[in-house]
């Protein structure tokens, strides 16, 4: 989703129509969502930054009239570590515990940024975001490939399938020098930090890991990323199999936020070889997602 | 420092200990307690070497001087030929200006392994033993020196002959045995069929071996296996998994003392891995094709110390025809769990990870609740008929318990095809290189065997050609002199095992560049200036000699490949791109070079490149696809991130990359780094720069795999089956069959629609390892549904 810089002067409009709404705890309903800024992220002080500079964006870079970073990179093949003169301009932000630290209770982490660079396109790769739970390979690293030149852009980062989320140590950015020529020179603008959730339970994802099964296997694993409050997650989600028009099972099952594999027991349904479909939210249909799987015959037949 | 002259082990010295030296001092105590329980003179421990190498704590030094005589304790019998070699125990690393960066030394060498006796013939090592029951452990090389020389030592000790064949110069064995020896001396004869090199020997009766085992041998394993206890200290384990829950066991399979489970091969059974109910007591089903190869696995799950004895395979046969697969097409091995680094250089940090599938020959003890997987593989004869197939998998262990594992196998009667028009490679260290330098018969035989038999393994898994080089050097005037004939003997064999495809080739531009630029062009570039236009012109030469010597031999097509990965400096990619210039001026070769089409940076060397090599699938397929439509280029792809270098398990990855996955990209070739990565002691990861990965080598030269190039060939499988699906649409679509075409092309699609579009296939794959073989079983009942609409 693209964002155009002119977005953030309607703000004032919308909060004026009421669609905006805060709560006690900083968080303020937006439609079907709850979102959280975090605005102390654009503090240019509490970032680390090696090879390159972090300041303050001046006012026409602001994110949606938020507090916004500059980063700086001149790109430069000769400087940096001595081992890798060709190397990974970086910054890295330590969160502030225990308030910024855990993020099971959303959804989504977004943010806004805009780049400008003295080449005339950004490289497939132009800037890496990373969430470390405290490590790098406990964490996730997201390739902003999103990014577009002299064009606001909102990151969205689907977080409830993360691990560690309770444990979100750090925040950064890097490039790696080799994307980009000697001597470019990379200015990005980040701001408008803020985490989601949705106010309804519902699926992000819904992936049937096995599209294909043999006929005779007891379950069918799914793979679901479930959004919301958990009160509302805990009341479940009803799923329905069908073989072509015909409604074989319908079933209400216990799920939790975030992602799981849910084996569904499908034994007694003695499915014979076909195609099927299981559906999430059969009854709503804004919310109804469906995944297709096929029963096929074992090479085994009549053996024991 | 400096060890005293001991070089004749003496009975009558030990108990007394004349004040010789604190080494010996403590070797004469280390000795005497080991002695202490079991009597007088119950341990010898040697170690080989020097009169001033390093000397091992507790052992005594045996030299080749060290001449058996009346109350000596260990000497050799009229010794000749003997010599001593040493290499420095350094753990500091040495700076390489070309890589940029500092390289440990090759492997961690201690007191025992530092140094060595060795000889080109017989020699008697003779012990003075009173009468008893023995146990013998020795330390076979490492040999130092050559790197094309090949060890290999046949030691006659009691009656029994412990062989070891040890290629290089850091490998090295442990040999253990056990014996009686009836009179008041032992000869330990050692002979070889090229050199033999010995470090270290121990000898203790029975009851004083646990303290010997304990106390020496256990560390001196643990320092040349793993790494030197300083070391290790400083290394950190990182487990890669949770330890798994334990199901709850039955009183029966309490008292038996052990479960069997199954586990399907693409997910990895890790040391604290443990068998989830379901899995438990299984029937082993699969199904292949004629003429292919199938993995089966079964665990042991021991619950108390174990010792399994035997597996047996049955022949698996039809109930109805009587037609078999027979037990003799089963090759039986078991899954070796390697200490691993996280990534390739890492340092500091590893992990145990289950890799590499050890033949099956004999008992294994088994350690309490740590799994050992058995890994099977089937190759079913081109003959054999469609049916179901039946057998048994058979356990005896040491208790006397003995189990039965049903296996039922289904043949479908499929003559598979394949893509023929796909490049399946590997780099490959030539062992023709080493044979080429090796200094006697002996291991030039065996470095031409380990060549011949990974070939046909290459073959076997489905890869139908390889990376190559030609070596040559400058001989003035402008001129070279290559190793053509060198290089016929590679494609001699490249031949023999029927490989088709283009040969990637790699020729001495950087010996050209070092002939005008006086210095090396660096590791990847990374020192390169640009060099002035007689260098480019010279290139252009070269390539047109080598071209032309090409086709007088009748070779297949060369790939030029002149530099590897280059770095993406501008000086980089303008010196690559005038490189690649000079290379197509010579009419109709093409170039290949390993850099990501997709960064900017390489965008001048674009026009002149018609191979690009890159290690994801780092394009999308509708961008290859229509970039190959439109210009002479191919996409292919260097996998790593499935190949070991810094995971050995990415299994299910590997199988998706090799095969659905691949389908899916649009690139045309897959060539790993590397089927054979050796840097210090094969069998140790830990040492050197690098990590060691990928199929090892056993010592009659046959290639012993790893659980990724199994996989690689199940991937491939898989390929064939959508081959021959595709070839069967073909012939019905041919023949009028619409209904069954469409059919055919519906499922076609199910699997097309299902497999996840990913530049690399590794962790992310999220099939059920099951969802593969469903596929292809539903590829196999699709095919023979056409076969018979067609009559067949």
């Amino acid at each position: 989703m693209h964002i155009g810089r002119a977005w953030w002067s309607l703000l004032p409009l919308i909060l004026a129509g009421g669609l905006l709404r805060s709560t006690a705890a900083g968080i303020v309903v937006e439609g079907k969502e709850e979102i959280l800024y975090l605005d102390g992220l654009a503090e240019p002080t509490r970032w680390r930054p090696a090879e390159c500079t972090v300041t303050r964006a001046a006012q026409k870079f602001r994110a949606e009239g938020r507090p916004t970073l500059h980063l700086h990179i001149p790109v430069d093949y000769s400087a940096g570590e001595k081992q890798y003169p060709i190397g990974w301009p970086r910054m890295y932000c330590g969160l502030r515990k225990p308030d910024e630290t855990d993020w099971t209770r959303f959804d989504r982490f977004e943010f806004m940024i805009y780049a400008e660079m003295s080449r005339p396109k950004p490289p497939s790769k132009p800037l890496t975001f990373q969430m470390l739970c405290p490590l790098r390979d406990t964490g996730y690293v997201h390739e902003l490939t999103e990014i577009r030149l002299g064009r606001w852009v909102r990151i969205v980062v689907p977080i409830a399938d993360k691990p560690n989320l309770e444990r979100i140590a750090t925040l950064g950015f890097n490039i790696s020098e080799s994307n980009y020529r000697d001597g470019d020179r990379l200015d990005f603008y980040v701001g408008a930090f803020r985490l989601v959730r949705s106010t309804e339970c519902a699926l992000s994802r819904v992936r049937i890991l096995a599209p294909a099964i043999f006929q005779g296997r007891p379950d069918l694993p799914v793979e679901l990323v479930v959004t919301g409050p958990p009160a509302r997650v805990g009341r479940g989600i009803p799923f329905t199999i069908r073989r072509g028009k015909e409604a074989l099972r319908r079933e209400m099952l216990p799920v939790t936020r975030g992602r799981q594999v849910l084996h569904m027991g499908i034994a007694e349904l003695d499915l014979s070889p076909g195609d099927y479909t299981l559906t999430a939210f059969d009854d709503d249909p804004e919310k109804r997602r469906t995944a297709h799987f096929k029963v096929v015959a074992t090479p085994w037949k009549g053996a024991q | 420092m400096k060890h005293p002259r001991n070089s004749v082990v003496s009975d009558r010295r030990w108990p007394n200990a004349p004040v010789r030296g604190r080494a010996f001092l403590l070797a004469a105590f280390v000795l005497l307690r080991a002695a202490a329980a079991p009597g007088p003179a119950a341990a010898v421990l040697l170690d080989f070497g020097k009169n001033d190498s390093p000397l091992q704590k507790g052992f005594a030094r045996l030299t080749p001087t060290s001449v058996f005589k009346p109350g000596v304790r260990a000497g050799w019998v009229r010794p000749t030929g003997l010599r001593a070699e040493a290499d420095p125990i350094r753990r500091e690393g040495t700076y390489s200006a070309s890589r940029g960066r500092t390289e440990p030394p090759p492997i961690y060498l201690t007191e025992l392994s530092c140094d060595r006796v060795e000889s080109d013939a017989a020699a008697v090592l003779r012990v003075t033993l009173p009468p008893g029951n023995y146990r013998m452990w020795v330390l076979l090389g490492p040999g130092g020196g050559n790197r094309a020389q090949v060890w290999d030592a046949a030691v006659d000790v009691a009656g029994s002959t412990l062989t070891a064949t040890l290629a290089g110069p850091w490998d090295s064995r442990v040999r253990r045995h056990a014996f009686s020896n009836p009179a008041d001396q032992l000869d330990i004869r050692f002979d070889t069929r090229s050199r033999w090199a010995v470090s270290a020997l121990a000898i203790a009766s029975e009851k004083a071996w646990p303290a010997i085992e304990k106390d020496f041998i256990k560390p001196a394993e643990q320092a040349i296996f793993l790494l030197p206890p300083e070391l290790l200290a400083k290394w950190k384990v990182r487990p890669r998994v949770k330890p798994d829950p334990q199901p709850q066991f039955t009183d029966a399979e309490k008292k038996r003392g052990f479960v069997l489970y199954h586990r399907h091969w693409s997910q990895p059974i890790w040391p604290t891995s443990a068998p989830r109910r379901s899995e438990i007591d299984p029937t082993l089903k699969a199904f292949a094709a004629p003429d292919e190869y199938e993995p089966l696995t079964l665990s042991v799950y021991p619950l108390r110390p174990e010792t399994l004895e035997r597996v047996t395979v049955t022949d698996l046969v039809a109930a109805g025809s009587g037609s078999r697969v027979p037990a003799d097409q089963v090759d039986v091995r078991w899954v070796r769990t390697m200490a691993v680094r996280p990534n390739y250089r890492v340092v500091g940090a590893y992990y145990r990870a289950p890799d590499v599938l050890m033949p099956w020959r004999g008992p294994r003890t088994l350690v309490p609740n740590e799994s050992l997987r058995l890994w099977l593989t089937l190759h079913v004869g081109p003959a054999v008929p469609d049916d179901v197939y039946r057998g048994e998998i058979r356990l005896t262990f040491a208790g006397g318990a003995a189990t039965r594992t049903p296996v039922v196998f289904r043949v479908a009667g499929i003559k598979l095809e394949k893509d023929r028009s796909l490049v399946y490679g590997a780099y490959y260290h030539h062992p023709f290189n080493r044979m080429f330098a090796a200094p006697d018969a002996f291991s030039r035989q065996w470095w031409r065997r380990k060549a011949e038999l990974e070939h046909a393994d290459m073959a076997a898994h489905g890869n139908n050609t390889l990376v190559l080089g030609l070596g040559g050097h400058s001989v003035g005037g402008g001129k070279w002199r290559f190793d053509f004939d060198r290089l016929g003997q590679m494609i001699d064999l490249y031949r023999r095992v029927g490989f088709y495809q283009p040969i990637i080739c790699h020729f001495p531009v950087g010996s050209l560049y070092r002939k005008y630029m006086k210095s090396s062009p660096g590791s990847h570039l990374r020192l390169v200036k640009m060099p002035p236009k007689p260098f480019f012109d010279e290139l252009t030469a070269m390539v047109r000699d080598i071209e032309t010597e090409r086709r007088r031999r009748q070779w297949p097509e060369l790939l030029y490949y002149p530099i590897d990965e280059p770095a993406t400096t501008e000086v980089a990619v303008n010196f690559m791109t005038q490189v690649m210039k000079a290379i197509k001026r010579v009419p109709g070769v093409r170039t290949y070079v390993t850099a990501d089409p997709a960064n900017d940076a390489f965008s001048p060397m674009r026009p002149y490149v018609n191979v690009w090599c890159c290690q994801p699938f780092s394009l999308a397929r509708d961008t290859v696809i229509a970039d190959m439509k439109k210009r002479p280029v191919e996409y292919w792809c260097y996998p790593n991130h499935v190949a070991g270098e810094n995971d050995h398990t990415p299994v299910a990855g590997a199988r998706m990359t090799y095969g659905f996955g691949f389908w899916r990209s649009g690139f045309r070739a897959l060539t790993p780094w590397i089927y054979q990565a050796v840097i210090g002691n094969p069998w140790n990861y830990l040492d050197g720069g690098a990590m060691d990965f990928f199929n090892r080598t056993d010592d009659d030269g046959s290639p012993i795999p790893v659980t990724l190039w199994e996989a690689y060939r199940e991937g491939i499988d898989d390929g064939r089956y959508l081959a021959t699906l595709d070839r069967w649409i073909d012939r019905a679509r041919a023949a009028g069959k619409t209904d069954a075409v469409r059919e055919a092309q519906a499922d076609r699609r199910l699997l097309w629609e299902a497999i996840p579009v990913m530049p690399k296939y590794k962790y992310e794959v999220d099939w059920t390892p099951e969802t593969f073989d469903v596929f292809r079983w539903l590829l196999a009942q699709r095919i023979l549904k056409l076969k018979a609409a067609l009559g067949q």
